[in-house]
């Protein structure tokens, strides 16, 4: 009882301090765009879906915002790390659709194909959380073939940084255990 | 990966990909690698961008 209370708070409260972290983040980083115009002028003309890896998620709210676009859809996994992390984006406006293409493949594509419906954007990790890290899976190039939106890919880096996991550190089981406390941060 | 407070930052944009509504099974994999390299050059790219000076 005492533990579901426990949890339920800290699913709510982490993504609320992790939001912080990463506005925190950004105002105090230099930060450069490169090539951006490309983005622009997509959004300007219609939609798109946006693919970055997922070691680079953290700072990507700021890869979207600000560019002309008229509301992100973020594919999420089921895992339980993928409710922290639909909860954090959620306090940047940007809404999640639930499932990958190990698990739950048919309502995330059914709530990213309505998203883009109602003419959202949708955003991608063609690796995924499970990885392998750095591979692009089948699933973002079936999305874009059966709506006809571009692809544009984004990347993030920093002068310091900390690669925090392996990018495959999902497997672990202390990970899907659920020790919380900073797992929003833990996007390698 | 996650940066450090007070550090420099920089996203990079590569131009879209664009898949055909009638591609076969070879044009989805061409674009599949096509994604996979573009993330990975621009990936590397930022992070040459980033790495410290070394003087």
């Amino acid at each position: 009882m005492k533990n579901g209370f426990l949890n339920s708070l800290l699913t709510r409260v982490a993504p609320f301090l992790g939001s912080l972290v990463i506005r925190f983040l950004r105002l105090s980083m230099r930060i450069k765009y490169e090539n951006f115009g490309v983005l622009r002028g997509l959004l300007k003309d219609g939609n798109i879906i946006l693919a970055f890896w997922h070691g680079r998620l953290l700072m990507m709210p700021y890869s979207y915002m600000g560019m002309g676009g008229r509301g992100l859809t973020v594919l999420v996994s089921l895992h339980r790390d993928g409710e922290l992390i639909s909860r954090t984006v959620g306090h940047f406006n940007i809404k999640s659709v639930r499932g990958s293409t190990t698990r739950g493949w048919v309502s995330g594509i059914k709530g990213l194909l309505r998203s883009i419906e109602g003419k959202r954007d949708v955003a991608i990790t063609p690796d995924g959380p499970k990885g392998p890290t750095q591979k692009a899976q089948m699933g973002i190039i079936q999305i874009a073939r059966s709506t006809g939106l571009p692809i544009v890919p984004v990347t993030f880096s920093a002068s310091k940084k900390k690669f925090l996991r392996a990018g495959t550190g999902s497997c672990s089981p202390i990970r899907s255990q659920g020790a919380y406390s900073f797992a929003p941060l833990r996007f390698t | 990966m996650l940066p450090h407070p007070f550090s420099r930052g920089v996203f990079i944009c590569a131009p879209p990909i664009h898949v055909g509504r009638h591609a076969d099974a070879g044009e989805m994999e061409a674009a599949r690698a096509d994604l996979e390299n573009t993330l990975n050059r621009i990936t590397e790219e930022a992070d040459l961008l980033m790495a410290p000076d070394k003087f």
